[in-house]
């Protein structure tokens, strides 16, 4: 995000909190980014759906009171959606799996049904290993990932310094190496 | 599958990549969303300094009209008084 953008942003903030139009701009510039992290961690489009309204109608609540202190408006939307994902995983106490057919796959151009069926398989295994990490490492693989953010615009939103993004992207690649190492082997005995 | 073979930091990245690719919400549900939204903000709670200043605006309004009520009801009593002393004065 250039400063331009930046400085417009915080202008759309400062007026969303009286102003319908600006609000609905903020709306749309975030909802797509939203709802790809709530759909990433909870994996089911009906919740990151519902997730994702409240988050929009939390924000609508609290814009007035938004102050700026130098990070981005899309690090306090995603601090909305981390926390209503926290009360979400709470509330179920279990970790949901992706409907395999829901989920989006983008594979090497090959119709060999084999082929297919082994990215599938490979693709759900992975998304199970990374639903198992921590929330803070989930958030960061999303925000890399499917949001393509360089370190330091995910260490603005985490709160954290682009060094520490760097040191905990290693340990989540470490993590979910074991983790996906573990679940083949527990496959292979079972 | 390829967990036989050795696992390393830049394979698990290219499978990430694949993987974690964006999704598009429904058109429905964003559009449909911000319809909510938009009534949400039509039914907001008032600002604390607007029902201040509802609640002086009505607080005025009923002293002017108790103040002419009170002025019209000694206004008659005063007519009524008149209308006594004139009759007794007619009397004796």
């Amino acid at each position: 995000m250039t400063i331009a953008r930046d400085g417009d942003e915080m202008e759309l903030v400062r007026r969303a909190g009286q102003d319908s139009e600006a609000f609905g701009e903020l709306y749309s510039r975030h909802v797509g980014r939203i709802y790809n992290y709530i759909y990433y961690r909870t994996g089911d489009y009906q919740d990151a759906e519902d997730l994702t309204a409240r988050v929009f109608q939390r924000a609508l609540h609290h814009v007035g009171s938004f102050q700026d202190q130098g990070v981005p408006f899309s690090a306090w939307l995603y601090r909305i959606a981390h926390n209503l994902v926290a009360n979400w995983h709470r509330d179920r106490s279990r970790r949901p799996i992706v409907p395999l057919e829901d989920q989006a796959i983008e594979t090497r151009a090959s119709s060999h049904p084999e082929v297919l069926a082994l990215a599938e398989e490979q693709n759900r295994l992975l998304l199970e290993a990374v639903r198992l990490l921590p929330g803070d490492r989930q958030q960061l693989l999303i925000l890399k990932f499917v949001e393509r953010q360089s370190n330091a615009e995910i260490g603005e939103i985490m709160g954290r310094t682009e060094g520490a993004i760097k040191s905990l992207y290693h340990r989540t690649l470490n993590a979910l190496r074991d983790q996906i190492k573990d679940s083949g082997e527990v496959r292979r005995k079972g | 599958m390829e967990l036989g073979k050795k696992l390393n930091a830049r394979k698990i990245e290219s499978w990430l990549e694949r993987s974690l690719v964006p999704v598009e919400p429904s058109p429905g549900f964003v559009s449909e969303l911000r319809g909510r939204l938009v009534v949400l903000r039509g039914s907001r709670m008032p600002s604390p300094w607007m029902v201040v200043l509802a609640l002086s605006a009505l607080l005025i309004i009923i002293v002017t009209w108790f103040g002419l009520g009170l002025r019209l009801v000694l206004a008659l009593l005063g007519l009524i008084g008149l209308v006594e002393r004139r009759r007794r004065s007619t009397e004796t």
